[in-house]
């Protein structure tokens, strides 16, 4: 059609004029490279700096088949986001914490605040307060949560960053403040730093037994006026072979002999100030005591000893939404 | 490339003219016939350049633009719709619709443009034409104030409202290279806290001068902040958007000298007539110096800005738009895109310039801006040459062509206003010696000067007289919003302007509130042969008229 000859007609249908709904047309780009890298695909319409700030999260907060990696992977397929729900801190005075071992677990359906943990002996362990963040107790609401932990002597807590109080309290992600260290090389040295600190008293093992025979306390050590903490140069606590002596809060050790720098140790240490993550998205493990306590009425029988039975009202709906979705059948 | 970008003078250009030899006029003069040559391989050099880091950039997660070619919306035409056209002898042209137009979800329309050219490029990494609030504001507050180093410890840092990538600024540090007992050590400043994702972080940032650095880690929480080879009057300020820098380092270019190459940052600087943004640079490389304290940035150019409506701008603030071409302002009520880099003059005056020309125009500076002096001497480019009269003259960008007098002073221009005997060059080439000639520019724009002169070759016999003109043109520099758009009237006045972390655009308003802005392009990119238009905003409808 040559120029000039164009005509418009306004008041027709023609060919020449036309109204419809665009719709979404989505291009893959580098980010999308990325995300099949990371295997995260791009949400419908996904925003690219909302794609990229999931694709970040691939790795520091792994998806997986555990109760955690759950929750992270789901979270982010999901488009939603984890913050920091919630900051627990020991309540010092004098420098020093006023319990004498603290720790902080967060169950499914609790946060239990010991004041005195134990080391493998949890009836020896004094619990300071127990949250319940399951159901309409004392911490249904992250900001109940940090009003009920006020209450406390021992420990204080205050929302994260992000949070707005009115989020409930039962997307705490399952974790503990204390952490273990399954293996960790010591160094062929006499003195020498641990790779944490805050080390839980009484949790660590060394394999070079020969070594690290017989610990040094630190009244034994004569280093109870100068506090916990030692000059190496000043005041060597060893005196013969197989002795070692651990600075707890430091997270050193002096041996009175070198270790061979092919030994490993087991330990656990304290992570303070407890920073808790908090997802919208909840995961229960059925095989969790904590939740089966929720789910099924407990029948306490004689000798103190007691089962679960029946399930509860909340328990029945569980597992009549659960099995809805499946084609499991009860007794099969 | 876009097509704003083909007029600016490119870099690369002098960069090429440095491997020519040194006394060579291409490698000295920017008007040189050379560099005119030299400058359209440059451009496009530096363009090339350009997208090889922004792609290299997206190679690694960390250091992706956000922002890529993504997320389009398609309206498929009607098999039975027909573009109009128009023939040529030797193809069929597609004519762009008569007008396209799109139904926002308040019922208003916009008239949408074709990308220019119907390029990708310009469809996606151009300037946007509109500009809505989104639903996000936070009271601005930074996560750290601007800090005396010895009070660092007695201030408590803030989490930033989006937790991420943070700018480190510093200032008022003197040498960025310290002596420190016989050990040379960079200025360091040390951050720990905890990462996005609650981990607890340490990060380290190497100061090489006075200005803003990015955090490598993204933060959501700053607890510690340590200085190292830092004076103690040093102010140091963090913050969670890249507002209020004081200037910007431009990383996908340098600052080439005739002999050195350097870094650029772009800054504005307020004169009597309005804004003009102000490039200048930093030798880092030059380590004795550095080391001595020289380590401040020297201003190179200047350009006065204007408003796509041709109005001076009295701008209050400037940011750089990572991973674009533009730096945008703001007067309060507008965003005004620029392309900072200089503009090329119009070269086609040096048309009258005669071949071969012996008694050449020198001056001080290639570079100007309105306010600015320039130096005119003469300078003869053979020996042996007898100058009977030379008459100096300006075109002015009014049009008006004056004389000049040896004070500058602007005089009538008329066939008697000569300068007889000037003077002889004997062995060899050399200036004439008189003072050089002092003139201001008062206006903005291209300012033309003219050396006429009458000159013979001392060695012949009987003197045959030539008339020769040399032409010089000098800029005083101005440069035209490539758009100033409307902020929405909600933000209130705006006193600055930034991006965060995932380069999404803030303002903060007078009262100190940040509220996050939505660009929209409205354009649209046509595929005449499948009959589809792609746009980058959504509508609800979208009515096409071939």
């Amino acid at each position: 059609m040559p120029t000039g000859s164009f005509v418009i007609y306004f008041d027709v249908e023609n060919d020449n004029k036309y109204t419809g709904t665009p719709v979404a047309h989505q291009t893959k780009n580098d980010l999308d490279a990325h995300g099949t890298f990371l295997d995260l695909v791009r949400l419908p319409q996904e925003d690219g700096a909302d794609y990229y700030k999931r694709l970040q999260s691939v790795i520091p907060l792994r998806g997986g088949s555990d109760q955690e990696g759950l929750i992270h992977g789901i979270t982010r397929e999901l488009g939603l986001e984890e913050l920091i729900g919630l900051k627990i801190t020991p309540v010092t005075s004098g420098g020093v914490w006023r319990a004498p071992a603290p720790r902080i677990d967060i169950t499914s359906t609790h946060i239990i605040l010991y004041s005195d943990y134990r080391e493998g002996n949890l009836s020896a362990s004094t619990i300071d307060l127990s949250v319940d963040i399951h159901s309409h107790g004392s911490g249904y609401l992250m900001s109940d949560v940090v009003s009920a932990i006020q209450g406390s002597e021992f420990f204080v807590a205050e929302l994260g960053p992000y949070m707005t109080g009115k989020e409930k309290a039962n997307g705490l992600v399952p974790m503990s403040s204390n952490t273990v260290v399954p293996k960790e090389w010591v160094k062929g040295n006499t003195y020498w730093f641990f790779e944490n600190s805050d080390i839980v008293p009484g949790s660590i093992s060394f394999t070079e037994k020969l070594i690290f025979n017989t610990e040094v306390s630190p009244e034994a050590a004569d280093l109870i006026d100068s506090g916990i903490t030692f000059s190496y140069s000043v005041n060597t606590p060893v005196s013969k072979d197989g002795e070692y002596y651990i600075d707890y809060i430091n997270g050193s050790c002096v041996s009175y002999s070198s270790s061979s720098g092919r030994g490993t140790c087991r330990y656990s240490h304290r992570n303070f100030p407890m920073q808790v993550r908090w997802s919208p998205v909840v995961v229960y493990s059925l095989r969790d005591d904590n939740y089966k306590e929720k789910v099924f009425e407990d029948e306490v029988m004689p000798d103190d000893w007691s089962y679960h039975g029946l399930t509860t009202a909340e328990g029945s709906d569980v597992f009549e939404q659960t099995f809805q979705g499946s084609n499991s059948l009860w007794g099969k | 490339m876009l097509k704003s970008l083909q007029n600016r003078r490119s870099w690369v250009t002098q960069r090429l003219a440095n491997r020519y030899p040194a006394w060579s006029r291409l490698r000295k003069l920017a008007q040189s016939v050379g560099q005119q040559l030299l400058s359209a391989a440059g451009r496009e050099m530096e363009d090339a350049y350009w997208w090889t880091n922004y792609n290299l950039g997206n190679y690694l997660l960390n250091t992706s633009d956000p922002y890529q070619l993504e997320g389009l919306e398609r309206l498929i035409l009607p098999t039975t719709f027909t573009f109009r056209t128009q023939e040529d002898s030797d193809a069929i042209l597609y004519i762009a619709p008569e007008l396209v137009r799109g139904k926002l979800s308040n019922d208003t329309w916009v008239t949408l443009s074709q990308a220019t050219d119907n390029s990708i490029e310009e469809f996606w990494f151009s300037e946007p034409a509109r500009i809505t609030a989104a639903d996000e504001s936070y009271d601005y507050l930074p996560v750290i104030p601007s800090t005396t180093v010895s009070d660092l410890s007695t201030v408590v840092p803030k989490n930033p409202s989006i937790a991420g990538k943070l700018w480190v600024s510093l200032s008022n540090n003197g040498a960025a290279v310290k002596n420190y007992k016989g050990r040379i050590a960079r200025s360091t400043i040390e951050i720990t806290g905890r990462d996005i994702h609650g981990k607890v972080a340490k990060e380290r940032l190497k100061f090489a001068f006075n200005g803003t650095v990015q955090t490598r880690l993204a933060w959501s929480e700053i607890s510690t902040i340590t200085t190292k080879y830092i004076d103690s009057v040093a102010q140091i300020r963090i913050d969670w958007l890249s507002a209020n820098q004081t200037d910007f380092l431009n990383t996908y270019g340098l600052h080439i000298t005739q002999d050195r190459e350097k870094f650029r940052f772009w800054s504005i600087l307020e004169k009597s007539f309005g804004t003009v943004l102000q490039h200048k640079v930093f030798s880092p490389s030059d380590f004795l110096s550095v080391q001595e304290g020289d380590d401040v940035k020297h201003a190179e150019h200047e350009v006065a800005l204007f408003s796509e409506s041709n109005a001076n701008i009295s701008a209050s603030n400037m940011v750089s738009w990572p991973k674009r071409r533009y730096v945008i302002l703001t007067d309060g009520e507008k965003l005004h895109f620029f392309i900072p880099d200089v503009p090329t003059p119009d070269y086609l005056p040096l048309l009258d310039k005669t071949e071969d020309v012996a008694c050449q125009i020198y001056t001080s500076s290639e570079w100007a801006v309105k306010g600015d002096s320039v130096s005119l001497e003469t300078n003869l480019k053979r020996a042996f040459i007898r100058v009977h009269r030379t008459r100096w003259s300006v075109v002015r960008p009014d049009g008006k062509r004056f004389g000049l007098d040896s004070n500058g002073n602007e005089i009538t221009y008329s066939t008697s206003a000569w300068t007889e005997n000037v003077g002889t060059t004997r062995e060899k080439k050399m200036g004439l010696g008189e003072d050089p000639i002092e003139y201001t520019f008062q206006m903005d724009g291209r300012y033309t000067f003219y050396l006429e002169s009458t000159i013979s070759d001392i060695l012949s016999e009987t003197p045959r007289y030539t008339d020769q003109v040399d032409v010089k043109i000098i800029e005083a520099s101005k440069d035209i919003a490539q758009k100033s758009v409307y902020l929405p009237v909600s933000v209130g006045t705006v006193s600055s302007v930034g991006f965060d972390a995932y380069n999404r655009p803030w303002v903060i308003n007078q009262a100190g509130v940040a509220h996050r802005l939505n660009f929209h392009w409205d354009t649209y990119l046509a595929d005449f042969a499948s009959k589809m238009l792609y746009t980058r905003d959504s509508y609800e409808s979208l009515e096409v008229l071939a």
